[in-house]
């Protein structure tokens, strides 16, 4: 039947109706706290109560741990030795008679199908009954009543109609197991239960909760402890992520960068044998001149690729960690030629304490002609860039972040071109390359948090390299650097 | 155990009683304080100190109007003061943000019965909520809720039409209830 609401005072009067009659079943806690603040005096009793009957608890959990697995020999054991061995030691809580039997009545007409809302809660689908199982011997449990479904709904009542001084726990069944008759079948009555696969398990346990279940949860029928059970663990229980998951979130991002970079001549190379040193002379025609003047160089696309752990310390504060593949380039013009030639390039010699040159062979002359040639200098690396990030403002979806990162690195693949001694040359010499390197960078960027729980992050990133690409033998130092838009997503755990 | 009789010996400060008397009480109140509260387990902190003040108050019950009525006035009082001592209030949203804030139907959680308009209303941002609840539930007066939440008494009327406009949508979104043209909203026979 439809209400018009003819006046604004009738959609207050559905809201006043819809919300007077609601309620919520507090936890327990909330009593024992209320009650040791209005009778302090009386707080130590019941927390030794506490103490030993938790111990107790203990106590029977493990000593009947050890004895989970029964031999099975007729229908009617079965459901004794679930009542007897798997129940005794669980926490108490009392069910109405008549809402056990409605449960077993049930699953004498028909399978029932689990709903669970956590490894120790489960809900009937047809009728909200529920129990609670240590979950140390759940599994067992579950072994046991999935593959005997069909005896136990038979004995079940017997058991449990039978003896009503006992606090009464609900048996459960599952319909994705009552088919599994291997052991039904099993004349063997010395047969140990059949476990049921983890993934059988996972999915039984995964399950997301039916909550329309309840809809046949009347107040009126059940105790304050069974609403109050019900509520707190049907609908509220869900699993807890750990404190590292909730503060940590993972991310994905690349990083299309342009990388350029920068000769030194080192400082030492006054250090020079008197032949090395002509040969250098002949390339430098002036004292002091920049060796970047001398070769004909420019920026090439470079990238990174890369996932990161972030873990907040604070709200302001994270850390991240990660992997990460590197790709760096730069463009030397030089000119190929036709045949191979004679060069050198100066390189240090511990045994004289200075720099000497070394024979190689070139292909390409610095000059730049109509034969030019391009020469990519291009490394692949692997890289572990840990940091942190800063929040600098920002609340809600939108927000503003500075980062910082060290890089440690390791070349994996390499093509490059070192200048010769006179600088006249370029010598394929991947040997003189530093493996182990690192780099250093800063970025900011501006995340959004989009609904579906993904974060996008994009700002801008500058790398630079922290030590020469050569080994230190080389008479050049070499620095790359990476101006690129790092672009990521995030998503929490 | 009668009403009379818990109240006597909560009164005398009987565990018994008292406990009766909470047991009487709390599901509703819980109720009450989970329409204010940001979850379920601030909701149970704002009903844990209101019985402690109805428990240390309860002397002061004189039997004028409902025991229940009286409860529940300590109740929803506290649960404003734990809101302002939190800033959550203050910090929640202002009337200029709220008009920007865009429903979508995942917002809105799949509960069923009564619950299902109460979430409805905890969707709604902190400060529309409660001046929706102080006004269309618990019946203050836009001056006693622009006393009560230290705002103007017009900022109250504005946020409340603000709030049952959102939360009409949230309703008809939720199939609660059926917008139709230029007619009033209609209560759907099921709403779930």
């Amino acid at each position: 039947m439809e209400q018009h609401f003819n006046q604004e005072e009738d959609f207050e009067l559905f809201l006043k109706e819809s919300t007077d009659d609601f309620k919520m079943y507090p936890s327990r806690k909330i009593w024992y706290s209320l009650y040791n603040g209005l009778h302090p005096a009386k707080k130590w009793p019941s927390l030794a109560v506490s103490l030993f009957l938790i111990s107790v608890m203990l106590y029977l959990g493990v000593s009947n741990n050890n004895n989970i697995y029964k031999k099975i020999d007729n229908k009617q054991k079965i459901a004794s030795i679930i009542a007897d061995h798997y129940f005794e030691d669980i926490p108490t809580f009392t069910f109405p008679k008549q809402l056990y039997k409605a449960a077993v009545d049930n699953a004498k007409k028909s399978y029932l199908t689990i709903v669970s809302a956590s490894p120790e809660a489960f809900i009937i689908k047809d009728v909200p009954v529920v129990a609670l199982l240590a979950p140390e011997i759940l599994p067992a449990a579950i072994t046991v009543i999935a593959h005997n479904a069909n005896e136990l709904q038979a004995t079940g009542s017997e058991v449990f109609d039978n003896d009503q001084s006992k606090t009464t726990k609900a048996i459960i069944a599952s319909q994705n197991r009552t088919n599994n008759s291997s052991y039904n079948n099993n004349d063997n009555n010395d047969e140990q239960p059949k476990t049921v696969s983890s993934a059988a398990q996972k999915d039984f346990f995964d399950k997301p909760i039916d909550k329309t279940a309840v809809n046949n949860f009347k107040d009126d029928n059940y105790t304050l402890d069974t609403k109050r059970w019900v509520e707190n663990y049907a609908f509220e229980n869900k699993k807890s992520r750990s404190s590292f998951k909730r503060k940590s979130s993972i991310q994905y991002y690349i990083t299309p960068s342009v990388g350029f970079r920068w000769l030194v001549k080192k400082n030492d190379v006054n250090a020079v044998n008197a032949s090395t040193q002509a040969i250098i002379n002949v390339g430098q025609t002036q004292a002091n001149i920049n060796i970047n003047d001398q070769v004909t160089q420019r920026f090439a696309a470079n990238f990174e690729a890369g996932v990161a752990l972030h873990y907040s310390l604070s709200n302001r504060m994270r850390l991240k960690y990660g992997l990460q593949f590197n790709y760096t380039n730069y463009i030397i013009h030089a000119t190929e030629l036709p045949h191979s030639t004679q060069t050198q390039i100066a390189v240090f010699n511990s045994n004289t304490n200075s720099y000497s040159q070394i024979d190689r062979s070139s292909n390409f002359v610095n000059t730049i002609n109509s034969n030019k040639s391009i020469l990519n200098n291009s490394t692949t690396q692997l890289a572990i860039p840990v940091g942190a990030d800063y929040k600098i403002a920002g609340k809600g979806k939108l927000k503003w972040y500075a980062g910082a990162t060290i890089q440690p690195t390791f070349i994996i693949g390499a093509s490059t071109f070192a200048i010769s001694a006179d600088v006249k040359n370029y010598i394929q010499e991947e040997a003189l390359l530093r493996r182990f390197n690192a780099n250093a960078g800063l970025e900011t960027f501006v995340t959004y948090k989009t609904g579906n729980g993904v974060t996008l992050n994009l700002g801008p990133q500058v790398r630079y390299q922290l030590r020469s690409s050569y080994a230190k033998e080389y008479i050049y130092s070499e620095k790359l650097y990476n101006f690129g838009l790092k672009i990521g997503l995030s998503k929490s755990f | 155990m009668t009403e009379e009789q818990m109240l006597a010996g909560s009164t005398k400060n009987n565990a018994a009683a008292q406990e009766a008397f909470y047991n009487r009480f709390s599901p509703r109140m819980l109720g009450v304080c989970y329409r204010f509260a940001k979850n379920r387990e601030d909701a149970e902190d704002m009903l844990q100190e209101g019985f402690i003040k109805v428990f240390t108050q309860l002397y002061q019950f004189r039997g004028e109007g409902s025991l229940e009525g009286w409860i529940r006035r300590i109740v929803v009082h506290t649960c404003i003061n734990i809101l302002k001592k939190n800033k959550k209030f203050a910090d929640s949203v202002d009337i200029i943000h709220a008009t920007g804030i865009h429903i979508k139907e995942d917002m809105i959680p799949a509960i069923m019965q009564a619950k299902q308009v109460v979430e409805c209303i905890r969707i709604l941002p902190l400060g529309y909520r409660t001046v929706l609840n102080l006004y269309a539930l618990e019946g203050f007066s836009h001056r006693e809720i622009g006393a009560l939440l230290d705002i103007e008494e017009s900022t109250s009327r504005s946020q409340y039409t603000r709030a049952k406009a959102m939360l009409e949508e949230i309703l008809v979104r939720r199939n609660i209830m059926v917008k139709q043209k230029n007619k009033p909203l209609i209560k759907t026979e099921t709403g779930i």
